[in-house]
């Protein structure tokens, strides 16, 4: 049973489509009622999180790579744990890398949890499983309002 | 490149005996290379805390927490850990009987990895308990103590 009064949104940032596509399938096989919403770099990411204007609800739940174009994973980081408002939303990097300095600044900048993505299509799918009872089952996630127009990256913006 | 995980080590902070002792037995029953300490008060888990940073061999790098203690709050010995450069990097779940949306938001905007209500039944407890195992020693990576520097 989902531990939620209702089903949060669940932000996946991810540039790879064959890891999209294996972390949606993993999270839709405990057919959990959460919206999927996929930002496909760190600028779109942050332009869904810090929206000028007010929109549908925040997400709950964040599932962020480090390798991202345009911006990368540990600034996109870095802003949603420096903002006042976003810093309660839980960020689970879900990354490739398994370097120690990244892992170390991660949790610095206040990741709730570091995984390395396995490399076998199956350990994949087992750990993105792992994520859902996890964040899903047990874990009581902070109530979202709607996004707000915060400035990002603590810089105030231009008016 | 990491190859190999470091060995897990919980930090139980549980003022209730019969949790701390439910939660190191169901631990110990699911892996045996889990290493377990417990804290009953938010002191014993800071000064427990303060004497093991810097020693390779005594730090936990999990911290399981409940909220309701007695004498420190729960929500301080939070704080005071993330505040402390020497500690912030340890994942702190917040396993807790509280059901208030309030310590809900202070946990995590205070830095919690995760807010879990404990269960009131023992099958649900335990299922829990395994679960937040499963994540912590076999899904996260968790950074290594020696290259933490304050």
């Amino acid at each position: 049973m989902p531990n939620q009064l209702r089903p949060v949104q669940i932000l996946l940032v991810e540039d790879n489509p064959h890891d999209i596509e294996i972390t949606v399938r993993a999270l839709k096989k405990g057919q959990i009622k959460n919206e999927l919403v996929i930002a496909r770099d760190g600028e779109e990411a942050l332009d869904l999180l810090f929206a000028p204007e007010p929109r549908s609800a925040l997400p709950g739940l964040i599932l962020l790579d480090l390798n991202l174009p345009k911006v990368g994973g540990i600034e996109v980081l870095e802003a949603i744990k420096k903002d006042k408002e976003l810093k309660k939303i839980p960020v689970i990097v879900l990354t490739t890398s398994s370097r120690e300095e990244d892992v170390v600044r991660s949790y610095d900048l206040g990741v709730n949890t570091f995984i390395t993505k396995p490399v076998g299509f199956d350990d994949f799918m087992r750990v993105v499983a792992t994520i859902r009872e996890y964040w899903i089952l047990i874990a009581t996630l902070p109530r979202m309002a709607q996004s707000h127009s915060g400035p990002r990256n603590g810089k105030e913006q231009a008016s | 490149m990491i190859d190999t995980k470091p060995p897990l080590h919980v930090l139980i902070v549980e003022n209730n005996s019969s949790d701390s002792e439910a939660i190191a037995k169901l631990v110990h029953q699911q892996s045996g290379s889990v290493r377990v300490s417990v804290a009953r008060d938010g002191d014993e888990a800071l000064a427990v805390l303060a004497s093991a940073a810097g020693r390779p061999d005594g730090q936990p790098n999990l911290i399981v927490l409940d909220l309701g203690l007695v004498g420190l709050d729960g929500r301080d010995v939070l704080r005071a850990i993330k505040a402390d450069p020497r500690l912030r990097h340890i994942p702190v779940v917040v396993f807790t009987g509280s059901n208030r949306m309030t310590d809900v938001r202070i946990a995590y905007e205070s830095g919690a990895s995760t807010f879990i209500r404990k269960p009131a039944d023992f099958e649900g407890f335990a299922r829990t308990v395994a679960l937040i195992l499963e994540y912590w020693a076999e899904a996260a990576v968790l950074p290594e103590e020696e290259t933490v520097s304050p």
